[in-house]
């Protein structure tokens, strides 16, 4: 795949969905982040668990070796807090694409950018670094 | 001490939110079934995180921690200290893999803080070496409990 294609590509809207942050939902996903058992918060990384429980992935819907994708960082911006019980539409988007030069050959980044709204107020947006190594395409 | 709820003991451990002020927690080495209940929990069912025969296939020694469980780790440090309904930002980046059975530490260091907000670096170390870091920021509120012993 060339950056040239996939750059052609930022600002595509690659999955949208509507997401239930439940209270089973956040009880699981704090239990596995060994908080107290009595803990009502969302954990920070909790958005995380949306994109995780979908079909698209987002690495596969760019075109991504998925044997050879790794997850360079992840971020989270937060304008409220998150609470339980919300319904959450998110959108998510390539931002941007680059590469680099690594020690094993070229570097393709993707950022892709999630937005998290309820009703109309954008709530937080999470942003992972997706990063695919060198080497020959399969 | 029979009435202070489980889990505080730890939100208690940490120190006041002051200009360099370093909090610190070892979090015991996940095992495989700690792996399982996350990737049930976030719906991360990558082979190579739960099948050591599928890591391997990949070319990996064996099943290898999704980052995010680790980076989750850090995220509740940095709650817990910042105080959640105050935290505004939040980021890791992996910067080597993490094993089941390797014992984790997480550090949290206050780095700028004034009046109105304050920003933590992260780390999260094995024997000494950096498998993760991060940043997180906050405003510095009135919430009782997440500044509550803090000092300007």
């Amino acid at each position: 795949m060339e950056l040239e294609e996939l750059q052609s590509r930022e600002g595509e809207v690659l999955d949208r969905f509507r997401f239930e942050v439940s209270p089973s939902r956040v009880a699981a996903f704090s239990a596995a982040l060994r908080a107290p058992g009595d803990s009502t918060d969302v954990p920070p990384t909790f958005l995380q668990a949306a994109a995780l429980n979908r079909s698209v992935v987002p690495h596969l819907a760019l075109g991504f070796d998925a044997a050879r994708v790794r997850h360079a960082d992840q971020s989270f911006r937060f304008f409220e807090p998150i609470r339980v019980g919300s319904v959450l539409d998110v959108s998510v988007r390539l931002e941007k694409a680059f590469e680099r030069e690594g020690g094993s050959g070229r570097l393709l980044f993707a950022i892709v950018e999630s937005d998290y709204r309820d009703g109309e107020a954008l709530v937080a947006r999470s942003a992972a670094t997706l990063v695919q190594l060198g080497g020959e395409a399969r | 001490m029979s009435d202070v709820p489980a889990g505080t003991d730890r939100l208690a451990a940490l120190p006041p939110l002051g200009p360099g002020a370093c909090a610190r927690r070892r979090e015991e080495p996940l095992t495989q079934s700690d792996l399982a209940a996350y990737a049930s929990a976030s719906g991360d069912l990558n082979p190579i995180h739960l099948d050591d025969a599928a890591a391997r296939a990949a070319g990996l020694p064996g099943v290898v921690v999704m980052g995010m469980l680790p980076a989750g780790l850090l995220g509740r440090l940095a709650a817990d200290w910042l105080g959640l309904e105050q935290l505004e930002h939040f980021s890791v980046r992996f910067r080597r893999p993490i094993w089941p059975g390797e014992p984790l530490d997480l550090e949290a260091r206050v780095e700028e803080l004034d009046e109105e907000s304050v920003e933590l670096a992260l780390a999260l170390e094995v024997d000494g070496e950096v498998r993760i870091d991060g940043r997180a920021s906050g405003r510095v509120g009135s919430r009782s409990g997440a500044s509550e012993g803090r000092s300007l």
